[in-house]
């Protein structure tokens, strides 16, 4: 081992890349030699190519100000985050179970509601769900499928297992930064790619566009596919863009589109109307059509419901999908994977307390310096209490929160994320990780899993706040075959 | 391809022109300088007039000193002629349009936007300016490059060199408008032996100066390079040139009816002028109608294409 790691120690922490004596994990151990030999002035120089490629490659995301909308450059740690192949097929395994139990959820929701007749999930629960949308009530979408496109949070705790901490089912994002972070890293470290068997991981956009290409309800034509963006003011512009150039779909906004008397959905062209057949919206479903959400939204269509439900347009993920994006209905997760598929859950979810039960409540109010609290339907980390951190008055606030609104929060127990080595002022120092992979879901054939995902990374010492909005960074992540790691070890 | 986009495109390619032809203007400008005599009074507001930006420009600075007209011209983004606000505005209209053009194109011009905002302030001392409109000339010759071979001829393509079309043969009008009614404040008779140096520097500014020798072959004098920089039907910067290249990217664009009437306009003033009985004030009356012709056609395909 060589100077650049001496120092590095995680302790108390499973780290990534280290094992508790020290030792590179074996998926990581032709890496950390290569780091070392390359040695701490030429990482440093490589991270300043790293920054450089990034600034002039125009990998942004964009975040608001009071000095109005500022792109920033995407923040990335140069120090990769290696996973063992054998070990990443079976989390693959638990997130396809996973997210084929949740959309037959959603479609059950919408349909039947077996699953609450049968006194499973609670009726009330779904009563008062902010993201139940009773317009979708017995629409059918192709194969049943309602979150074509899942991002799950995972972490792991101080013993290494991976738990899902979220599921996003709305308009999930960061997959363009984990291709990205890949272009970056090939750039600026062509030799480690050289050494080691990484599994690629710029297979996303065709996947999604063969899953999106299933959905036309034209099936004679070749499908226009659209991508419904907010515009370019949206933190996640850069991702739509991207998506779209990749997919080689039409970039639109809800102004580009009208829907006309058959129901059917046209974007305003130089050559006339053109029928569209799939749209990706990354707009959330309350602002898709101010016909039949809110009437103030600007970001919509009018009568892209309609079209919708006349099966004449197919939306991506489906309007209404987010009923099981809620911090309640997640922890119900490990019984709707036994009522649909009978199975057990793979990938555990982090125990959860629900403020509505009467007793977990009282057992989260007495605990409330230990526990994290999530209010149900946020996203982006916002209006969260991480207990041990936070103040006597924030705790008191949020007791008094969770009264007014039990069902609005649960309460998780503070993890041990994991850590990663991170360049910290020229030195590698331990920082907390998450990963959040991406899950694409289609009428026919198995879902498809991306290689690895998006691991976003605390860059505050200490701190489990991963948000890029919130000062979070990122890291390359690699899924590293198992045969050619032990044979460069 | 969206109504949207086409505008974005279109605007892009104006901008782009602009950007260049801006900084080619300014360099040939500083280097004429340095051909006239020291005594000369320079007015540099000459270039403020070109944007046609005298009325901004005015309330924002109090001299018409070099300093001045370069930040104004250059740098200053309340300006939005400036080169800095050019270069902002063609890339918010590129960010939209990303999918639709080649990638090395979008990577340039955020480039260079950054670049504008860090470095574009060396503009005021003449050490730098070149090399700072030199980084702009050469940039923009590049995406120029790359949307050329690397950019399929789509609608999407069209758009973008229709915009650029016609920014340059607007540019090339409003350059001979001002240059023609002469930069020189100063009482002309003495510099006299200098009107040669200074139709040189006007075929320089649009890069025009080693294909006029080539093709015109008479010295530099101002009907000739007048007639040269409107009408010649081979050099790509004149304006009846460029006109013609318009023609055929719209001739590509789904029915273009009324737009292509108007263009068809445009260029008939040209055809039909009589360069003989064109200087002074005939000239100048000449190159306003030349402007009011591509306003309207601005406008003629605003109506047809962008807002459907």
């Amino acid at each position: 081992m060589n100077d650049f790691w001496q120092d590095y120690r995680s302790a108390g922490f499973f780290d990534e890349l280290f094992d508790d004596q020290g030792n590179p994990r074996l998926s990581a151990r032709s890496l950390i030699h290569q780091l070392g030999d390359l040695g701490r002035s030429e990482l440093l120089d490589r991270r300043v190519a790293a920054d450089l490629s990034i600034k002039s490659m125009g990998i942004t995301f964009t975040v608001y100000s009071d000095a109005g909308m500022i792109d920033r450059a995407w923040p990335f740690d140069v120090l990769p985050r290696t996973i063992g192949e054998s070990e990443w097929m079976r989390v693959r395994e638990g997130l396809i179970q996973r997210v084929t139990a949740l959309n037959m959820f959603i479609a059950d929701i919408y349909g039947d509601q077996a699953i609450i007749a049968d006194g499973v999930f609670p009726r009330e629960v779904l009563d008062q769900s902010v993201n139940f949308r009773p317009e979708c009530v017995g629409v059918r979408p192709p194969g049943d499928i309602w979150a074509h496109i899942c991002g799950s949070d995972l972490v792991r705790d101080g013993k290494g297992d991976f738990y899902v901490l979220e599921d996003n089912l709305r308009v999930p994002s960061g997959v363009s930064y984990m291709v990205e972070n890949r272009l970056v890293s090939k750039r600026v470290f062509p030799e480690l790619f050289q050494q080691h068997t990484i599994l690629p991981v710029d297979d996303y956009a065709s996947e999604l566009l063969d899953a999106l290409n299933a959905l036309s309800p034209r099936k004679d034509v070749t499908p226009n596919v659209a991508l419904l963006t907010p515009g370019v003011y949206n933190s996640a512009f850069f991702e739509h863009v991207w998506l779209a150039g990749q997919m080689g779909a039409e970039l639109v906004q809800g102004s580009d589109l009208y829907v006309d008397s058959n129901d059917c959905v046209y974007a305003r062209t130089i050559f006339g109307p053109q029928r569209v057949d799939v749209i990706y919206r990354r707009v959330d479903d309350a602002f898709i059509d101010p016909e039949a959400f809110r009437a103030d939204s600007m970001l919509g269509t009018p009568g892209l419901m309609r079209a919708w439900r006349s099966g004449n347009v197919a939306i991506a993920n489906a309007p209404g999908a987010g009923v099981a994006d809620d911090k309640v209905v997640y922890a119900f997760v490990p019984d709707i994977i036994r009522y649909y598929l009978g199975e057990e859950i793979k990938l555990p979810n982090v125990p959860s307390y629900l403020c509505m039960d009467p007793e977990q409540r009282a057992y989260v109010l007495d605990n409330l310096d230990q526990l994290v609290i999530k209010p149900a339907n946020e996203s982006g980390g916002y209006g969260m209490l991480i207990g041990p951190r936070a103040s006597e008055a924030e705790r008191a606030q949020f007791a008094e929160l969770i009264q007014r609104n039990p069902r609005n929060y649960i309460a998780q127990p503070t993890l041990d994320l994991s850590t990663a080595p991170t360049l910290i002022d020229g030195r590698a120092a331990p920082r907390h990780v998450d990963l959040r992979p991406f899950i694409v879901s289609r009428p026919e054939g198995p879902g498809f899993v991306t290689m690895g995902g998006l691991t976003r990374v605390a860059l505050r010492e200490g701190s489990l706040v991963v948000n890029s909005s919130q000062g979070g960074g990122s890291k390359d992540t690699w899924i590293v075959q198992d045969d050619a790691t032990e044979g460069a070890a | 391809m969206l109504s949207r986009l086409a505008q974005n495109l279109f605007w892009a390619g104006r901008y782009l022109e602009r950007a260049e032809s801006s900084a080619r203007l300014i360099n040939a400008t500083t280097l004429l300088l340095l051909d006239l005599p020291r005594q000369t009074e320079f007015d540099w507001r000459a270039l403020v007039e070109i944007v046609g930006a005298d009325d901004l420009f005015g309330e924002r600075y109090p001299d018409g000193s070099e300093t001045s007209v370069m930040r104004f011209l250059a740098v200053d983004r309340a300006h939005p002629g400036s080169i800095a606000s050019s270069v902002a505005m063609a890339r918010e209209n590129l960010r939209s349009a990303r999918d639709l053009i080649p990638r090395e194109v979008w990577e340039e011009i955020n480039g260079l936007h950054l670049f504008m905002a860090d470095e574009g302030q060396q503009i005021e001392r003449r050490l730098s300016r070149s090399r700072v409109m030199d980084r702009v000339v050469r940039t923009t010759r590049l995406t120029s490059g790359q949307i050329e071979s690397g950019m399929s001829r789509d609608a999407a393509y069209d758009m973008l060199a229709l915009g650029l079309s016609i920014e340059r043969a607007d540019m090339t009008t409003r350059i001979i408008d001002v240059r023609s009614s002469d930069l020189l404040t100063d009482d002309h008779s003495d510099l006299l032996p200098y009107q040669t140096v200074q139709w040189i520097s006007v075929l320089k500014s649009l890069s025009a100066f080693q294909m006029y020798r080539r093709h015109v072959r008479s010295r530099v004098s101002g009907p000739a390079v007048v007639r040269f920089l409107l009408s010649d039907l081979a050099f790509p910067r004149s304006a009846r040139f460029c006109l013609y290249q318009a023609q055929t990217r719209l001739g590509r664009l789904p029915a273009p009816g009324a737009c292509a009437d108007q263009l068809q306009n445009a260029i008939s003033v040209l055809s039909d002028a009589d360069f003989n009985q064109l200087s002074g004030h005939r000239l100048s009356e000449f190159l306003d109608r030349m402007q009011i012709e591509l306003a309207r056609f601005n406008d003629a395909l605003r109506v047809r294409y962008f807002q459907l």
